[in-house]
């Protein structure tokens, strides 16, 4: 313990000099409250959202409460104060206040500066008393937080209608109210050397693969960087190939869809500030999968699938097709459709890769101008929209009839898969295929596809291949991939999660269901 | 360690490689849609210094959208128009036609291959299949029509129901009712030892009591080819024959039967052609089982009397017999054989065949006997009761 002692005898103002909280891990609390007092002003100086109240317990022993205005429940703050001051008489050991005194359930105590200052900072109100060198916290968060509302990127007709805030622990209890099990664990960890913010792994012991909790806490504790706003910032960090244009790991912002995940043996991670939890590892047609497809009857669930997969194949390739067929196999389109495609070219300046490139480009910039603008003014963007991809600029002569629909077709088909991030992959690899496809006709979207194959062969999520369970083929898994099988029937967890509890209901269980049916 | 440094280099030599595939095709032709000229149909006929005639028909996208085509002899806009030239090869005339023309001639989307008739009987057909195997872009199930007359006439024709007068030459046929006869099934029939192929057999006629009578087209029957060459042709009488040997269904026949007229539709045809020698003579058992439905009634007879069922049925029997005796006269007198007997007696008798008739086939056709057997089946009598306007016996 060499480095105690060395603290020990240095000054507690020689550390104001830091850059990052972690320094001051191992900086004790001093025992002279004037000396605990300089500092921390000296370390807050400037920051008119700290505040430090003097008081003296039972008119005696004198001690400051520390707190950062705003993060603090002051109701409760209050409470506590008054009861200090006026209840406490015996021995001010801050033991003792803490069990007999404090009416407040979370308080915790804390003998370094570094975790101290880190609570402080994060909402709880700290309590130092002269002769003491342990400080007190008080948990009495109180931070204003968006309520819980509906999940505006994922809505549903049928299922749960609340999503994540920005609170961590409204986060998390959200998931626990799923999962109301002392195995649902959720191991907590402070990532930013500036933004100290909380990140929460969690995860089913007992369900998910040791190994895999393993591997995500590994990779967490090697990110190294002063802040962390989004999960994005961790997603780039622990995703295992950084320059593919696909997502390995899935977002959420519904506490149902983590839970889900978390029955399949996969492990959530949930980022203080965000309202989205990142889903480890992912495959790609989670990618192609909607929590509601677990709500509605399984017909309509396994159909829309089959819809998504197949506009997943038209959101990649419909305008690189449009491109290739007309100008390269015409003997391919019917007669007729090849005349009309003709008379409505004939006044058509460009050639059919250029105008489908100008449509294309222009659908993704009413996109964005769409999603980034207020949505008061969202409106004058569609109705703008409508003329620049419609039937204005056809009647301008600019472009065709059916590059119109074969925009707006791949437009809409990019809107039928569900996560957002794996349709922007698509959105993006669109381009390269369409270029690839004026030059080299459907064999160059071909070769295209089968370099789209094999990099998505080759990825991996944490360990899990990318089209598991397709490639490498798990047959039982299947059940939850081109089809959703219904529900009795999905008693195997996915197999390629290496999960260490293989089914969801026990054999036994669903023999006596099945026999409770009576003939008719 | 060393796998690790050259991955990134090994990469780019993988996509240097495999970008290099893509050039090695030699796909480089991209044409646009506004670059090329569609030919709907061509038309082929032999001139009398003996040249050949190519016409084409070429649709005109500026024109098409606002007006609908055929301006029926009133000189309005056509939505389509035709070329022709002439050349000592089909290539050099449709070299001689590009060169008029700012679009390159695709054929990929040809609907029909028109043949004059004089061509066809004089020249024969195989000259033109050696053009259309040897360009990709020529489909082989485009359909070979004979023209009565000269092609050009034939595509000059203006049909109002269709844009083009080839297109309307397919659609005719597509018809229910009609052997579709394409480029293929004409060079397999020509192909195969002991079979001769048919084609079918159109002409121009001018709409009956129209307020503007159009030039419409009309299928006449089926040219019959010997060899490559056309030799006679299959008219509607003969051409339910040909249909009922070859198993095609959906043709009506119409004969008198008792004191009036009657039409049946055939409706299912079930053939059986057996090859048998007698004495050492060759003899074809022709047996069919023909299921038929009444289309029209004129003799008033109550069709729900299974005597009257049973007499219609001997009665369309022998009508269907005559027909196919027909036919068989008329492959017999051209020595032609358009249903391929041959070809049967081949499977039957694969030595014989090679040994005696490949190569005199189809002259041993003059003395062969054809026993012909036809069982009919008037399933429908197509209503439910008798003639709605009869009067009924008070009940």
């Amino acid at each position: 313990m060499w480095f105690k002692k060395r603290h020990k005898k240095q000054k507690l103002l020689d550390f104001l000099e830091f850059t990052f909280l972690d320094e001051l891990q191992h900086v004790p609390i001093s025992k002279s409250l004037e000396e605990n007092k300089k500092f921390l002003k000296e370390l807050f100086r400037d920051c008119s959202d700290f505040v430090m109240t003097e008081f003296e317990i039972e008119q005696s022993v004198s001690a400051f409460a520390c707190y950062i205005d705003g993060m603090i429940d002051s109701k409760l703050a209050d409470q506590a104060l008054k009861g200090l001051i006026i209840q406490e008489g015996k021995a001010k050991e801050i033991d003792n206040i803490q069990r007999r005194t404090l009416s407040t359930p979370q308080v915790q105590k804390q003998k370094y500066y570094g975790e101290f200052l880190r609570f402080v900072l994060s909402g709880d109100m700290g309590i130092i008393v002269d002769q003491n060198d342990t400080a007190l916290l008080l948990g009495i968060r109180g931070m204003e937080s968006r309520s819980i509302a509906e999940p505006e990127t994922e809505s549903v007709i049928r299922g749960p209608k609340e999503g994540f805030v920005e609170n961590i622990r409204i986060n998390t209890s959200l998931v626990r109210r799923k999962i109301k099990t002392p195995h649902l664990k959720m191991k907590s960890y402070t990532i930013g050397r500036h933004t100290n913010t909380d990140v929460v792994i969690t995860y089913i012991d007992g369900i998910a693969d040791p190994s895999l909790i393993e591997e995500i806490e590994k990779r967490l504790k090697k990110i190294n960087i002063d802040g962390v706003l989004e999960g994005g910032y961790i997603e780039e960090y622990i995703q295992d190939n950084r320059w593919s244009p696909f997502p390995q790991l899935k977002y959420t912002e519904r506490p149902d869809t983590v839970a889900g995940a978390l029955l399949e043996g996969r492990a959530a991670i949930i980022v203080d500030g965000s309202p989205f939890a990142i889903i480890a590892p992912t495959v790609f047609w989670q990618l192609l999968q909607a929590s509601e497809d677990y709500y509605e009857r399984f017909h309509i669930s396994t159909l829309i699938r089959w819809l998504r997969f197949t506009f997943l194949v038209l959101s990649l390739v419909m305008p690189a097709f449009y491109i290739a067929v007309t100008t390269f196999h015409q003997e391919l389109i019917p007669t007729t459709l090849l005349l009309s495609i003709a008379a409505s070219r004939e006044a058509i300046p460009f050639p059919a890769v250029i105008e489908a490139l100008i449509m294309e480009i222009t659908f993704e910039a009413l996109r964005e101008a769409g999603v980034r603008l207020p949505k008061a003014v969202g409106q004058a963007v569609s109705i703008l929209g409508a003329l620049v991809v419609g039937t204005a600029a056809v009647d301008a002569g600019i472009v065709s009839a059916p590059m119109v629909i074969v925009v707006s077709v791949t437009g809409i088909a990019s809107f039928t898969i569900p996560s957002f991030n794996g349709a922007i992959a698509l959105r993006m690899l669109r381009f390269p295929i369409m270029i690839i496809a004026s030059m080299f006709g459907i064999y160059g979207i071909l070769i295209c596809l089968l370099f789209i194959l094999g990099h998505l062969a080759g990825l991996r999520s944490f360990g899990v291949p990318y089209l598991a369970p397709v490639a490498p083929l798990k047959l039982v898994d299947l059940k939850d991939t081109y089809v959703r099988a219904p529900w009795p029937m999905m008693s195997p967890r996915p197999q390629i999660m290496h999960v260490q509890d293989s089914k969801r209901q026990t054999y036994s269980q669903n023999r006596s269901e099945e026999d409770d049916r009576e003939p008719e | 360690m060393t796998a690790s440094r050259n991955k990134p280099l090994k990469r780019i030599l993988l996509i240097g490689m495999a970008g290099l595939c893509l050039l090695i095709t030699g796909c480089w032709d991209r044409t646009e849609i506004n670059d090329i000229a569609i030919i709907i149909a061509t038309g082929v006929d032999k001139e009398e210094d003996g040249q050949y005639r190519i016409t084409v028909q070429l649709p005109l996208p500026g024109q098409m959208g606002t007006t609908s085509g055929g301006g029926g002899g009133t000189g309005g806009d056509l939505s389509y128009y035709i070329d022709s030239e002439t050349g000592r090869t089909f290539a050099e005339a449709s070299e001689k036609l590009q060169a008029r023309m700012s679009r390159a001639l695709f054929s990929a989307h040809r609907r029909v291959l028109v043949v004059g008739e004089s061509l066809a009987r004089e020249d024969g057909i195989s000259s033109i299949f050696d053009l259309a195997i040897r360009m990709p872009e020529n489909r082989l199930t485009s359909y070979l029509i004979v023209a009565k007359g000269q092609a050009w006439e034939l595509m000059q024709a203006q049909p109002k129901f269709e844009r083009f007068s080839g297109e309307a030459m397919r659609e005719l046929v597509h018809a229910p009712g009609m052997i579709r006869t394409n480029l293929k099934d004409i060079a397999q029939a020509m192909n195969t030892p002991g079979s001769d192929a048919i084609a079918v057999y159109m002409e121009v006629k001018e709409s009956q009591k129209s307020l503007q009578p159009s030039e419409e087209l009309e299928v006449i029957g089926y040219a019959q080819f010997k060899n490559d060459k056309m030799v006679d042709y299959f008219d509607r009488d003969s051409a339910s024959g040909l249909m009922l040997l070859r198993k095609w269904e959906g043709q009506r026949m119409t004969f008198k039967w008792r004191d009036n007229y009657v039409t049946v539709h055939i409706q299912a045809v079930h053939l059986r052609i057996d090859p048998q020698f007698e004495n050492g003579r060759l003899k074809y058992n022709v047996s069919l089982r023909v299921e038929g439905n009444v289309i029209e009634d004129l003799t008033q007879v109550d069709l729900r009397q299974q005597a009257n069922i049973q007499d219609l049925n001997e009665k369309v029997a022998e009508e269907i017999e005559k027909a196919v005796r027909n036919c068989i006269q008329k492959i017999v007198k051209n020595r032609a054989d358009s249903v391929g007997f041959g070809k049967i007696l081949s499977r039957e008798y694969p030595r014989l065949w090679v040994e005696q008739y490949k190569e005199i086939w189809p002259e041993p056709l003059k003395d062969v006997e054809f026993t012909v057997n036809v069982f009919c089946e008037v399933e429908r009598i197509g209503r439910t009761t008798t003639n709605i306007s009869k009067k009924g016996d008070g009940t």
